[in-house]
This record gives structure tokens, C-alpha cells and sequence, in this order.
């Protein structure tokens, strides 16, 4: 399998965090790679306040996004691992895998997304990557 | 009977719908079953015709009030037997 997330687009984070902390470093993450703008991980935090927290897709993994084509620089998915639970009040609480997505357009990500799929199916899955503990260990078990 | 339409909704019908849809298509794969799977946004969802909506807990709410098709909650995106069990449950009703 070819590069599912690249080195700079992982990050483990081992401080206490509330949700709107936690999407706004894995927003600064995208922007610090170039594929969003700031504004784009405002309308992340917007959307929870409006939407409630359906991003929470699974038991422990959210998968932070807003609109494709606004704010938008290039298509991206990284992964924030956080050591500590965030909390979103929802069923699937707490989160420790917070996916951050971006696409240029609609479904212009999907090969990405059918990868990331392949990855994260299983509770196995969830359990190995949360407890990588560097970005190196989670770089392989990602892109093995 | 016409071909099942199926629509995956989230906030944006970009992010976790897409998800889904790669979800049901699978499970739908497996079971042998046809069907156009399609995703849609919170906003626009009721409008669009469709056979049945897929979509998670907290925006269910917000779309039943609306939706003329069944509205099924998915509570785990990436548990394909969650998937095929409601995907199952609802050909059981056509």
C-alpha cells in the first residue's frame, strides 16, 4: 500500500484537551502543511456548535472537516492521536483519533477515504494506533 | 423495482457521508445487492430523491422531522456488521 498519511501529517498529543482545543490542533496541523486556511478550522469548531458532535464517526474516532472547496489549498488527511480522552458528548466519546480531512471538491478525496477505510476497520486498528507513542511507530502502522 | 437509491448524509456531504457511502458500497458488494449510493448534506438532504437516509445519531434528529424516506442512525461509520445489519433490516421492508 503506497502513503496513506505522510511524516508531517501525524502528531501525537499528550495534553488534557476540550473538543474545540482538540480540532483546532489537528486545523493547525493542515494549515501548517499548507492545505487549508485558518478560517477553515474555525468552520470545523462551527459546525459542531451548529451540527452537534456528528463528526464522532465511530466509538473513540472523529473525523474533523467542514465544506469542500472553501478555505481549501489542496486535498489532505492527517491524524492526531490524543493520549488523553476528549470529550465531545456523544455516544462514541471519548475520542482519542482525531482524523482532519480536506478536499477541493466533492469526492475529488475519495481514493484517500477508501485507503483510510482499509486502515481504521476493526476495534484492532483503533487500539494499535492509539497507543503508537511517536510519530515514527505511527507513520509505519499507518502506511504498512 | 426500480433501482435502491441510497443517500449518506453529514454536515458538508463531504467528509463522513463519503465514509459511509465507501461502507455501504462494500456491504452492499458482499450481500450482492444493487443499489446507487450517493452523499448529501444536512441542509439539502430533504429535498433530494432518495429511498432511504443513512446518517449518524445527531443529525438523525434533524432530518426525521423533514425526511419523506426512512432515516437510519449508523452509530459506529467503520463497523461494516453494523452497516449490513441496518442495510438488511431496511431491504426486509421494500
Amino acid at each position: 500500500m503506497g502513503e496513506i498519511i505522510r511524516k508531517q501529517g501525524l502528531l501525537i498529543d499528550n495534553e488534557k484537551r476540550n473538543w474545540e482545543e482538540a480540532i483546532r490542533i489537528c486545523g493547525d496541523l493542515m494549515v501548517s502543511l499548507g492545505s487549508v486556511t485558518g478560517e477553515y478550522t474555525d468552520a470545523m469548531v462551527d459546525a459542531i456548535n451548529k451540527l452537534g458532535p456528528y463528526i464522532v464517526i465511530a466509538p473513540h474516532i472523529a473525523f474533523a472537516h467542514a465544506q469542500a472547496g472553501t478555505h481549501v489549498l489542496k486535498n489532505d488527511l492527517v491524524l492526531v492521536v490524543f493520549k488523553e480522552p476528549v470529550v465531545f458528548n456523544c455516544g462514541n466519546d471519548p475520542v482519542h483519533l482525531m482524523f482532519g480531512i480536506c478536499a477541493v471538491a466533492p469526492d475529488s478525496h475519495l481514493e484517500i477515504l477508501q485507503k483510510l477505510v482499509e486502515i481504521i476497520d476493526g476495534d484492532k486498528a483503533y487500539e494499535e494506533i492509539r497507543s503508537c507513542n511517536t510519530t515514527e511507530e505511527l507513520y509505519k502502522l499507518i502506511n504498512k | 423495482m426500480s433501482e435502491l437509491k441510497i443517500q449518506a448524509i453529514c454536515g458538508f456531504g463531504v467528509g463522513s457521508s463519503t465514509l459511509l457511502k465507501i461502507k455501504i458500497q462494500g456491504v452492499l458488494k458482499e450481500m450482492g445487492v444493487e443499489a446507487e449510493v450517493f452523499t448529501g448534506d444536512v441542509s439539502s438532504a430533504s429535498g433530494v430523491l432518495c429511498d432511504v437516509i443513512f446518517t449518524s445519531n445527531e443529525l438523525a434528529e434533524n432530518l426525521k422531522s423533514r425526511a419523506k424516506v426512512p432515516v437510519i442512525v449508523i452509530n459506529n461509520f467503520v463497523n461494516s456488521a453494523e452497516i449490513k445489519e441496518k442495510v438488511e433490516e431496511f431491504l426486509k421492508t421494500r
